[in-house]
């Protein structure tokens, strides 16, 4: 996070005028605590407007708290969320959930109704008339794929159409922004496929804001933005290109002539490799910014080596590397 | 308004599909108000007794006979010797054994105090009070034929007379105790549990997350989740008012109206508590077992079934805790006595006050874990 790579430090907060230009959401030094436990260190970012906005973060990251926070179903300890063109979404709650959509990894839906009881039921939650719920419960069965299904019983429907179902749930009222948390734990992979490209298209015909969190990192190779947090700390925030961009040049991919396990052992003990992993039959080495030559002497060592286009798993271990590193800095 | 009706009518949907809770609905009242109608009963007959009759006259006669005439007692057989009867008593084959000194007859005859022994297995109080209390009345009443005999008496009645006149409960039957106080009960045992598995399966499921994600308001989403559960109550209600005069012929004195408000308010306090209890159970299991806890001091210590002036100076205080004692009052006075609001003002006042208390305290609590 250094100006000349191009990635940009999460510190929106003093630079308001920068990050703020087109942004739908606006995060402002937000904290979290439970009680000695900091969920979320004085995180600041932008959702811009109809874009799709990844955030990433293991688990116990403080990736679900600022979610949570985000949607209002938490209070921030300190800072400020707005957005929606004023909003705050401490003060104007109501409003702040009638221009959002939000659907969890659970796929929250009433079992014992069916699909179209549960659509009706949240859609009139929203207020829909019954024209309007009509409409929009035919618009959304036909273009998410479950018409056949609207009278079947909730409880009969497999993890994917349920995901469709509470996806169409989420966009009955038309909003804004929407929320996907881990949309699509345990979806098969065609399944999370034809999900994605829905996203994406309701993103584009309706301009239509997403905000996602996913330990996919394929999928967050498709968001327009991303933010990775660690430990409640933002540790970085930009289009995946610009992240990977970073790290570009530190790749190598080795063809071991020996034993792949001990030369991965012998890697891990260089100071100059920030991380090292097997890839199929493949090694592949990371140096560490100061270790380029180093490492690259090292691989060649090994067996056949290549430059290779860094991923966003090695972009996501790099940063957790030096943050890790700062923090281990500052504490001892 | 609109949203809170919408989670409500969703909420009959789900109940209606739900062919346990609809049974429970129904069966619960029916089955309650049959056993509690019907076995509990504190006016115990047929008691068995064994008899010693070392007098063999007249007179000895003559008391037994009277002790069987009243019903209460079923003399199944005569003992020679004080410890047969023990052996009677102690293996629980007589629960009573009469003792008649062999100089019954004489003295009575002559007019000097006729002696007889009543040995009571006292371990069940209620059971040996009443039949404490019964031979005591034909001793007395044979005594007093005596002295007027001695004393050769012709006026009319006893030197003391007092008449007694039982209110309201002329029969003095337990049914009219014990059922109008059932409909509390009921409530309690179907609706804390019905409340609270109903908001916890919704935690579980991460639907009432999906609800808070909704513009939907804390109260509206207690209220959504309480009316239906007000609806089932009245239900519940009719039913049983209508099998209390079916079954047990009692019928309600006082005004229609007010019961059914005031058990509306018994009602709300029900529900209030199964929010709260959802508040503090994770699990389904859990709330049903808190919700099972909670029903037993309902029973015991509401005045239901044991009078609250009975009880140590502690648990008449615990039970000033217990919602059900204030609806026990109220139902007992309008359904027995006929009794007006005014007359019920101190209870009503007292269950106004936990009903409103306890939603506040379930509405404070419900925010703070739903976040």
């Amino acid at each position: 996070m250094n100006a000349e790579s191009g990635v940009r430090n999460a510190d929106c907060g003093t630079r308001d005028a920068e990050c703020g230009a087109d942004s739908l959401i606006q995060v402002r030094e937000v904290t979290r605590t439970f009680g000695a436990f900091v969920a979320a260190n004085r995180v600041s970012f932008d959702v811009p407007r109809g874009k799709i906005f990844g955030f990433l973060g293991p688990n116990g990251s403080g990736k679900s708290t600022t979610i949570r926070m985000l949607a209002g179903l938490l209070a921030p300890t300190g800072g400020r969320i707005t957005g929606f063109g004023g909003l705050d979404v401490a003060t104007d709650t109501e409003r702040w959930k009638h221009r959002m959509g939000y659907m969890s990894q659970k796929f929250s839906l009433y079992l014992d109704l069916t699909v179209e009881e549960n659509l009706r039921f949240f859609g009139s939650i929203y207020g829909l008339s019954k024209a309007q719920l009509r409409d929009r419960i035919g618009e959304l069965s036909t273009r998410l794929k479950f018409e056949s299904l609207v009278h079947h019983m909730t409880r009969a429907l497999s993890t994917g159409q349920r995901q469709r179902v509470a996806l169409a749930a989420a966009l009955l009222h038309e909003p804004e922004l929407l929320f996907l948390d881990e949309p699509t734990g345990g979806v098969d992979p065609r399944g999370r496929r034809i999900f994605w490209d829905l996203i994406y298209e309701l993103a584009a015909s309706r301009r239509m804001t997403v905000l996602v969190t996913t330990h996919y990192m394929d999928e967050a190779e498709q968001c327009d933005r991303l933010a990775f947090i660690l430990n409640g700390n933002i540790i970085a925030d930009g289009e995946p290109s610009e992240l990977k961009q970073a790290i570009r040049g530190r790749i190598f991919e080795v063809e071991p002539r020996e034993d792949p396990f001990d030369l991965l052992t012998a890697a891990q003990q260089n100071q100059a490799v920030e991380d090292s992993y097997l890839f199929g039959v493949r090694l592949r080495l990371v140096a560490a910014p100061h270790g380029i030559a180093e490492t690259a002497h090292l691989a060649e060592a090994f067996g056949a080596t290549r430059m290779t286009d860094p991923t966003l798993e090695d972009v996501f271990v790099s940063l957790a590397r030096r943050a890790t590193a700062a923090t281990d800095k500052v504490t001892s | 308004m609109k949203r809170m009706l919408a989670l409500a009518w969703k909420e009959l949907l789900q109940i209606r599909r739900d062919s346990m809770t609809m049974r429970m609905i129904i069966a619960v009242p029916i089955m309650q108000l049959i056993i509690f109608g019907y076995a509990i009963n504190y006016d115990v007959k047929h008691m068995q007794a064994v008899v010693m009759d070392d007098s063999r006259s007249y007179e000895s006669r003559e008391l037994v006979a009277k002790m069987e005439a009243t019903g209460y007692f079923d003399i199944i057989g005569r003992v020679d010797s004080y410890a047969q009867m023990q052996k009677t008593i102690d293996s629980a084959q007589a629960m009573v054994g009469l003792v008649i000194d062999r100089d019954f007859g004489r003295d009575a005859h002559r007019g000097a105090s006729a002696r007889a022994l009543l040995i009571v297995n006292a371990s069940d109080s209620t059971t040996s009070n009443q039949a404490m209390a019964i031979v005591n009345g034909i001793a007395s009443g044979i005594s007093a034929r005596a002295l007027a005999q001695l004393a050769d008496w012709q006026a009319a009645g006893k030197p003391v007379d007092v008449r007694v006149r039982p209110w309201y409960n002329p029969e003095l039957r337990t049914a009219d105790f014990i059922i109008p106080g059932l409909i509390a009960i009921v409530l309690t045992f179907t609706l804390v549990q019905f409340t609270a598995i109903s908001i916890v399966k919704e935690r579980e499921l991460g639907t009432l997350e999906q609800l808070q994600v909704t513009p939907i308001t804390r109260w509206e989403l207690i209220l959504g989740k309480i009316v239906p559960f007000l609806l089932i109550g009245y239900v519940q209600t009719i039913l049983m008012v209508l099998m209390m005069g079916w079954l047990f012929d009692v019928h309600v004195q006082g005004s229609m109206a007010a019961l059914f408000l005031l058990t509306g308010l018994y009602i709300a306090a029900v529900l209030g508590i199964g929010t709260l209890i959802s508040t503090i159970a994770q699990t389904q299991m859990q709330a049903s077992s808190l919700s099972m806890m909670l029903a037993l001091p309902f029973v015991f210590l509401s005045g239901y079934v044991f009078p609250i002036g009975g009880m140590p100076v502690i648990f008449q205080r615990l039970s000033d805790l217990i919602p059900a004692n204030y609806a026990i009052q109220i139902l007992r006075g309008i359904v027995l006595r006929g009794a007006n609001m005014r007359d019920l003002a101190q209870p009503i006042i007292c269950l106004t006050a936990y009903t409103v208390g306890i939603i506040a305290l379930a509405c404070v609590r419900f925010k703070k874990t739903a976040a």
